[in-house]
């Protein structure tokens, strides 16, 4: 103890200048992984559950009709659109982030509507939004369907980094959202989910 | 620079007691930040259950609502405040499923509470901002899937 107290080469300061950055990246890194955590396995895959579970119940009147239940495409579209803007505070019509939203621009997704075989709509429904909004129709033959699931989007009965089956008409879903972040510009956060209608 | 790093009046000591305490301060603050995260998530995943509760019951049940509040209260919130769509103990109808009305067939809740402790904010240790209560304001939307009254 005596030998620091008259030590005098100055070593502390050396030593804090060496330490600082690493400190204030430590510190930083903390901050912003806890915030990724938070904005992408919490808050957007709770509003792309509730998205999804809200386009699997647009159920096409006339299919209902017939005790053969298939998705409305246009309407599960309007829907997911609209319960993804509630939830991340979006402009229900553009997407573009509102005041306070955790979003930093117009986020991209594609959203596939995957009924199968039917006389009421289309088989399958696609819709790309990616700052262009598409929509298209495919056939897809009899459910069940497998559908592949990438960071691109979706790929009806084709390969994917994940595979899900539909036993039953249902929505996937792949959504790209750049979120804000502490210090940098924003980081980019990519999930998908799925829902189908429960039939017996 | 060069005369303060050849002093030989201990300064070494004292710089590294500074310095400590300035590092203690960065590693606890981001420590905090992150269990304040965490708490922010955990009131984030019980909204959900109970927004997923509302989405099947049309409103948030007596039942569920006292379940709600016992949840928070064991997880040490206080001054919780809960605001839905519709609450049975108001004795608010249910909110019923249909797709061609969205607007009218949403299903709202909102929680706010304060977490106990109350976190250590380093913004207002540094001067930005009054100390005031911490809240955390979380809410969620979905569509109701109840069909029958």
């Amino acid at each position: 103890m005596k030998e620091l107290i008259h030590d005098r080469s100055g070593w502390v300061s050396v030593l804090i200048l060496i330490l600082m950055p690493l400190l204030i990246i430590i510190l930083v890194g903390t901050m912003e992984v806890s915030r990724v955590a938070q904005a992408s396995d919490v808050k957007l895959q709770q509003a792309l559950d509730n998205a999804l579970r809200a386009a699997a119940s647009c159920v096409d009147k006339t299919s209902q009709a017939n005790n053969d239940m298939r998705i409305d495409p246009a309407r599960a579209d309007v829907l997911f659109r609209k319960v993804i803007a509630d939830n991340l505070g979006l402009d229900e019509t553009t997407l573009a982030p509102l005041a306070n939203s955790g979003v930093a621009t117009v986020p991209a997704y594609q959203l596939a509507v995957v009924n199968g075989t039917n006389p009421y709509v289309a088989e399958a429904y696609i819709v790309t939004c990616d700052g262009s909004y598409s929509a298209t129709e495919t056939s897809t033959g009899n459910l069940p369907v497998t559908v592949g699931v990438s960071e691109s989007g979706v790929n009806i009965g084709g390969a994917g980094e994940y595979m899900t089956t539909l036993k039953s008409p249902g929505c996937v879903a792949v959504i790209k959202v750049q979120m804000k972040a502490v210090t940098s510009r924003g980081f980019e956060v990519v999930r998908w989910g799925a829902s189908r209608i429960k039939t017996n | 620079m060069i005369r303060f790093m050849t002093d030989s009046k201990g300064y070494g000591t004292i710089q590294w007691v500074l310095y400590s305490a300035l590092i203690t301060f960065l590693i606890f603050g981001s420590i905090d930040y992150w269990i304040t995260q965490q708490r922010v998530s955990q009131v984030e995943h019980f909204k959900q259950y109970y927004l997923d509760r509302m989405r099947l019951e049309g409103f948030l049940t007596v039942t569920d609502e006292n379940m709600l509040i016992t949840k928070l209260t064991e997880a040490r919130y206080s001054n919780i405040q809960i605001d839905a769509t519709a609450i049975e103990s108001l004795g608010q109808a249910r909110v019923l499923r249909n797709t061609d009305d969205p607007i009218g067939s949403e299903v709202f809740l909102e929680i706010k509470c304060e977490p106990t402790p109350k976190p250590f904010v380093i913004s207002q240790i540094i001067g930005a901002g009054a100390p005031g209560p911490f809240i955390i304001d979380v809410k969620g939307r979905a569509l109701s899937e109840r069909v029958d009254p």
